[in-house]
Parts: structure tokens; C-alpha cells; sequence
């Protein structure tokens, strides 16, 4: 990927909204929720569970579970027209598409693949690793040259890929995402592969049919931990290989720190930073991100016996979550009358690197002095 | 050397893991239990017998009547009125005898007349299962011999042999069994996969009407049904419209099954994997779906097949069902409601037993299947 492709957007999230009903009431699980992908980069989205990473990736896929709902903002997938003519571009609202419609489920695989955080279970028990990838190929991929005339366009049902091709394929992708003896293993049922090997079948189906963006959504939290290293290593090079951004979610800052160009660290439905990587390492501006930092274990890091620190309390009930910042009830630098008060909104304390604290609000801190002064 | 010796370590184990496929694993267990093996043995050898090649094991066809009109059994011997052995089974010839009191004809054994019998003889010419012409018989007297005749279970009011019509009877009722289990399968899991996948008001409606039809007492509707079926038309029509009907009344227990089945399955994250490869809604229910549900079908179809055979038989026996010319286990059975016949030949009810026996063959592979594959069973 050149740097002028880079610098594209392809995925523009915009104020996104999603509320879930439940028979206690409605979770608001993502709560304005906006970034934006560019062609060929990795953004990872961190934070814990319940914060929204995993709603936010089905809300891309507009796979949302029946009981939710996108309430308000945009999802923008830029679809590239054929070799890059810019004429036949276009840009696609996903929110505005039918959930089933033919347009999601040709962009679906496609054009944004997912692949899933249990490999055990991800795969039909029934089929081989071979009839996966081909059922992937033979639903978005055309034959290149149409199939003789048109008669034989019309037997070879709508136009597919006939199936020895797409079990070449395949047994192609197999090979590429490091399947030793893959023209065997095509053949192999899915109980009959390690968790890794699964793993790596899951990802040559997200890739088979070359979408733009592969949307990893914990991929290797089922894994051991050399297994993990290989899985993100594939990833990224495949991600080269194939000119595909990859959005990537995990609650490991540690893997997130090798996959990802750009973070977004989510709490409670809300993004409160974003920014390069370097940046959110080096030059936290959150409290929630510099607790989840610190809360890392190093090895040789610090004196010896000294306890792990952990960000206090917990994940607040989503039914009682807290007024103003919702980080406030836990966060070490608190400022009561300020957090509990206001909304942070994101704000730009570098370059490319915005925080959702009110600390790093000039003017609200300004007023609460004021106010404080005045009595 | 040891790249070549864990060369094949590895080649050994792939092969062993490759090997112990679940279809596999159910056949070994499935052959362990020797009753189900019977079962299943009994029930292939009928379907076997009746519905592919009963012109050759049925010594006369359906329906050729003969002069001896319910006539008793001919029971094959081996030794003769003086109890001299002969090592080629033969029976006895028969004999007219009035009954003045009854005003009724008899057959008496008549020991003066012995025809023996023969394997593989040369018989009336027939199609095998319509296709493969032939003129072989399993089992038949001399047919050099005039006037030789072998009624293994006697014949009925019209003459015709008993034996051999519970061999084609056979292939109607077990036909019935099959076809109309394969619609079964056909409604029960298109509407239980449908309605498991969709739920809510979809859910609703199948639910409704499979508990609606379960609800309903089975011989009336059967009964409302089948009096449905215009009388003028041919045998063959209301056969098939009979299979409908049973396929009909009995898809509610298999859709049920089917959709509890998939109201776990679509939870499974393989199915969330294929709609986020852009699979559509019908892939999804049944490339995705109904294959997790195949252990459960078999299991169910076969345990229902006998059902759809007693079912028949009984229709069939209140007149309703299958009517002559076409013969089936029920129609044959259908002559021996009078009281008269049980009197007076009581042989017309010896295809009960043979319906009772491939009941208890799919019973006994049913339960088999059962066992062998039920994942959570015991050894």
C-alpha cells in the first residue's frame, strides 16, 4: 500500500448510537461512538468487557442481535468502483441498509470480513475446511472470464465459480495462511484441527473473496500464547499482502500494541482516547487509559513484591451508569462538582491524539474555579 | 532416518484421527448392539424382498385367482403320511369336501397327491419391480406337473395365494412407510427450522398448528381426509394422496423436534460466522442448520416409519385407506373383518404377524440409532 492510498478513508463512524431493549430496559451500549479507518491500516479498539468494542464491530456488519437497534449516527463504507475508477465509487451509509438486504450480504465477506474470537466454535461442524472458504468464494466471487456463452452462463448457476475452481482456491488460501499439507486439509472437518489451525481456516475465509476490511474481533483470546503471536503476525502480513485495513479488537494491550497504527480505547460505550499508538503508550491523557497501562505486569519492572495496581471497582451496571463522566466513581483523579457534573467530549491534546477528559477542558476547569472562588 | 520415522509417526496418527470420523464412531457403536443390527438386517431384508424383488420370492402373481377358494395352508414336510423322510420337501394336495349342515365347501388334505417342491422353478413370467423381465420363482411345485399347486398360507375368497400377497401387500405398506416419512421430513423440518430461526410471530403460527394437529384425534382426521379423496379416482392417485395425508397429520412432532434443535444450533457462533460471509437466511437454515439436526431426524423418522405403516394398515382395514386392486397389508387385512372369515379361515390373518415383525426391525434399529448417536449416551 503507497501512502497516498493510506491516507483514504475507507470506514467513517460517525456519532453512532446503539441501544439494546431488554426487559429491565434499554442498555445504551454505544453512545455516539465516531472514528475512521483508513485503506489499509490497523485501528485497534481496546477496553473492557461490556464497553461496546464487540457491538461496534456488529453494528459495521450490521449483524446486531434482534433486540438491538441503531438509534442514530452513520457508518460510511467507501466501496471502490472496479480498478480504482473513481467514477463508479461510491459511498455506502450501512446503517441505512436493509440488515438482509442483498447489498449487506454481498458487502459482508466481500467487502468487510469478521472473524471471531472462538475459532471452536465458529466453524459448521458439518462442512470441511475446504466447502467454508468455497462457500464464501462461490457466494461473492465471480468467475473472472464469464463461463463460455451465454447458455452455459445461465446452467452455471448465476454465474458462479464452479466448485473444483473454488476448492483450488481454497486449498490456495490454506497454503497462504500457513496450513502445512493444505491440498490434505481442505478435506479436514473442523474437529479434526488445533484451535490455531481453526483459527487460521476462519481467516482464510474472512480472506478468500479479498475484502477491504477484516474486522478481528478478539482472535486470539481462545488461543495459547505462541499461537496468538503466530495468528497476529499472519494478520499482519497478510494485511500488507492483501492491501486491507483491519480493525482490530482486543482487551490486550499488550497485542494491541504490535497490531494496531492507531487506538481507540472505549469505556461504557463512549471512546474516551484516540490516537497513534506511540502516543496512547507514551502520552496517556486519560485517566482510564493510564490505569489500564499501569495495570499491565512487567517483568522487572519496579520493585520486587510490589502489588499489581488495578483500576477500582467495577464496570458499573449498565442500568445505573454514572452521571457526567462515566469513568468518574473509579477514576483516581476525579474533581467532584466537575466529572459528575459535565460530559467530556473528545479533545485534542496532540496530534491525531484526542481524550475524553475534562481535565484537558480548559474552559469547564476555568468555571469550576470560578465557582469554587466565588463560594 | 528419523525424519522418515516421524514421517510416519505422523502419516500413522493423521490417519487414525482421520479415521474416527463421528459417522464412524456411530457405525461402531451402532454394530455393538446386537439387537439393533437385527432390526436393521429384518428391515433391510424386507424392503429387500417386497419392494424390489417380490415377483421372484412371491410363488404366483398378486392377482391370480385360482379354483381353490380359501383354501387352507399347505404346510411343507419332510416326511410323508408313513412317516417315511424324503429329502425334498413336499406338500399335500387338497381335496373338495361339502359340509352339508354349514352348506359350505372344505379343502381336506388329500394325501394321495404330493407335489414337491422346488427351488428357483421356472413360473408365471413377470417384470422385476416392473423393469426386469424374468420367469424364475424362489419356491413353487414340478411346472412340468399339471395341476400342482403350493398355497404356503392358504388362498383367499377368490383364490388367490395368501403368501404371495403379503409379499407385494408388503410393498405397498413399506413404500408408504418410506415415502411418507420422507415428507414428513420434507414439512417437519422446513417448518421447524423455519420456525426456530425466525421466531417470534412465525414461531407463533407452527407452533400453533403442529400443537393444533397433535391436538387433533388421528383416525377422524385421517378419516375426513381420506373420505376427501374422490372415489373415481385411480388407485394410484389416492395412494399418493393417502402417503400426503399420513405425511400430513405427522409432520407436527419432527417440526417440533427440529425446532427446539435449532433454536440452540442458531445461537452457535459458526452461524453469526456465516452471515458475517454474507450468507443469506435460507443457506444459513438449511446449509448451516438443518445438517446439525441430522442425527435427530433419523432417529425420529425411523422410530415414526412403523407408525405410517400401522397407520395405513388401519385406514386401510376400516375401508378408508387403500382399496383393491392395489394390495397392501392393510387391504389384505380388510378381508378378515367379518366374523365369518375369522371362523372359517382363519389364515387370512397371517400377515399380522409379518406386519409386527418389521414393526418391532424399526423399533429395534430405531432405538440402536438411538444409542449410537446420542453423544452424551453411555457405553
Amino acid at each position: 500500500m503507497d501512502s497516498m492510498r493510506r491516507n483514504e478513508v475507507l470506514l467513517e463512524v460517525k456519532d453512532l448510537q446503539v441501544h439494546f431493549e431488554v426487559r429491565r430496559g434499554t442498555v445504551r451500549a454505544l453512545e455516539g461512538v465516531n472514528f475512521t479507518i483508513q485503506r489499509g491500516s490497523a485501528m485497534g479498539i481496546i477496553g473492557e468487557s461490556g464497553s461496546g468494542k464487540s457491538v461496534t464491530a456488529r453494528a459495521i456488519m450490521h449483524l446486531l442481535a434482534k433486540n438491538g437497534r441503531i438509534v442514530n449516527g452513520e457508518i460510511l463504507y467507501h466501496r471502490e468502483g472496479f480498478e480504482g475508477s473513481e467514477a463508479s465509487s461510491e459511498v455506502i451509509d450501512i446503517t441505512q441498509q436493509k440488515a438482509n438486504g442483498s447489498l449487506m450480504r454481498s458487502m459482508r465477506g466481500g467487502e468487510i470480513a469478521m472473524i471471531f474470537q472462538e475459532p471452536m466454535s465458529s466453524l459448521t461442524p458439518v462442512y470441511t475446511a475446504g466447502l467454508h472458504i468455497g462457500e464464501a468464494v462461490q457466494l461473492h466471487l465471480k468467475p473472472r472470464q464469464p463461463v463460455g456463452d451465454q447458455m452455459a452462463q445461465v446452467i452455471s448457476k448465476q454465474n458462479r465459480i464452479p466448485r473444483n475452481e473454488a476448492r483450488q482456491i481454497a486449498v490456495d488460501m490454506l497454503d497462504r495462511v500457513g496450513i502445512p499439507q493444505a491440498n490434505e486439509r481442505v478435506n479436514s472437518y473442523p474437529h479434526e484441527l488445533s484451535g490455531g489451525q481453526r483459527q487460521r481456516v476462519m481467516i482464510a475465509i474472512a480472506l478468500s473473496c479479498g475484502p477491504k476490511l477484516l474486522i478481528a474481533d478478539e482472535p486470539t483470546t481462545a488461543l495459547d500464547v505462541t499461537t496468538q503471536a503466530q495468528i497476529n503476525d499472519l494478520m499482519l502480513e497478510l494485511k500488507d499482502e492483501f492491501g486491507m485495513a483491519i480493525m482490530y479488537i482486543t482487551h490486550d494491550l499488550g497485542v494491541i500494541a504490535e497490531m494496531a497504527e492507531d487506538i481507540a480505547v472505549m469505556y461504557l460505550g463512549r471512546i474516551v482516547e484516540q490516537g497513534p499508538t506511540e502516543a496512547i503508550f507514551y502520552d496517556p491523557q486519560h485517566p482510564y487509559t493510564k490505569a489500564l497501562l499501569k495495570s499491565i505486569p512487567r517483568i522487572g519492572g519496579g520493585p520486587m513484591g510490589r502489588r499489581l495496581e488495578v483500576i477500582e471497582g467495577m464496570v458499573p451496571d449498565p442500568f445505573q451508569i454514572p452521571s457526567g463522566c462515566h469513568f468518574h466513581d473509579r477514576c483516581p483523579e476525579v474533581v467532584p462538582g466537575l466529572c459528575d457534573v459535565h460530559d467530556p467530549v473528545l479533545l485534542d491534546t496532540g496530534p491525531h491524539h484526542r481524550a475524553a477528559c475534562l481535565l484537558h477542558d480548559a474552559d469547564k476547569v476555568a468555571e469550576l474555579h470560578r465557582m469554587v472562588q466565588h463560594g | 532416518m528419523t525424519q522418515a520415522l516421524s514421517q510416519n509417526l505422523q502419516n500413522a496418527g493423521g490417519q487414525s484421527a482421520i479415521d474416527q470420523s463421528y459417522w464412524s464412531l456411530v457405525w461402531w457403536r451402532f454394530k455393538r448392539n446386537k439387537l439393533a443390527m437385527a432390526g436393521g438386517i429384518l428391515v433391510l431384508v424386507y424392503y429387500f424382498v417386497c419392494t424390489l424383488t417380490a415377483e421372484f420370492w412371491a410363488p404366483y402373481p398378486v392377482d391370480l385367482t385360482s379354483d381353490y377358494i380359501d383354501a387352507p395352508p399347505q404346510w411343507p414336510r419332510f416326511f410323508d403320511a408313513d412317516g417315511a423322510f424324503h429329502a425334498r420337501p413336499f406338500v399335500y394336495g387338497m381335496t373338495e369336501e361339502v359340509d352339508m349342515a354349514l352348506r359350505k365347501r372344505f379343502y381336506v388334505r388329500d394325501e394321495s397327491m404330493r407335489f414337491n417342491l422346488y427351488f428357483f422353478v421356472k413360473g408365471e413370467p413377470y417384470k422385476l419391480a416392473g423393469l426386469v423381465p424374468g420367469n424364475i420363482h424362489f419356491v413353487g411345485t414340478d411346472p412340468n406337473l399339471e395341476d400342482s399347486y403350493f398355497y404356503l398360507f392358504g388362498t383367499d375368497r377368490v383364490g388367490r395365494d395368501i403368501f404371495s400377497r403379503i409379499i407385494f401387500g408388503g410393498r405397498l405398506s413399506l413404500l408408504i412407510g418410506l415415502i411418507g416419512q420422507f415428507l414428513t421430513i420434507g414439512f417437519g423440518a422446513t417448518l421447524g427450522v423455519i420456525s426456530g430461526y425466525y421466531g417470534k410471530v412465525v414461531d407463533l403460527v407452527v407452533q400453533r398448528v403442529t400443537e393444533f394437529l397433535s391436538a387433533f384425534p388421528d383416525i377422524p382426521l385421517f378419516m375426513a381426509l381420506a373420505a376427501a379423496i374422490p372415489p373415481e379416482w385411480s388407485p394410484i392417485t389416492v395412494y399418493f394422496l393417502l402417503t400426503v395425508i399420513l405425511a400430513f397429520v405427522r409432520w407436527g412432532g419432527l417440526a417440533r423436534q427440529v425446532r427446539g434443535l435449532v433454536l440452540s444450533l442458531r445461537e452457535r457462533e459458526y452461524v453469526l460466522a456465516a452471515q458475517s460471509f454474507g450468507a443469506g437466511d435460507r443457506r444459513i437454515m438449511f446449509h448451516h442448520l438443518i445438517p446439525g439436526a441430522t442425527s435427530h431426524i433419523v432417529v425420529i423418522s425411523t422410530l415414526a416409519i412403523p407408525g405410517m405403516i400401522l397407520a395405513e394398515t388401519a385406514l386401510s382395514w376400516l375401508g378408508l385407506g387403500l382399496r383393491p386392486p392395489l394390495t397392501s397389508w392393510g387391504v389384505l387385512l380388510y378381508e378378515v373383518s367379518f366374523l365369518r372369515a375369522i371362523r372359517f379361515s382363519p389364515w387370512l390373518l397371517i400377515p399380522v404377524p409379518f406386519v409386527i415383525l418389521v414393526i418391532w426391525g424399526f423399533n429395534m434399529l430405531g432405538d440402536g440409532l438411538r444409542d449410537a448417536l446420542d453423544p452424551y449416551g453411555g457405553q
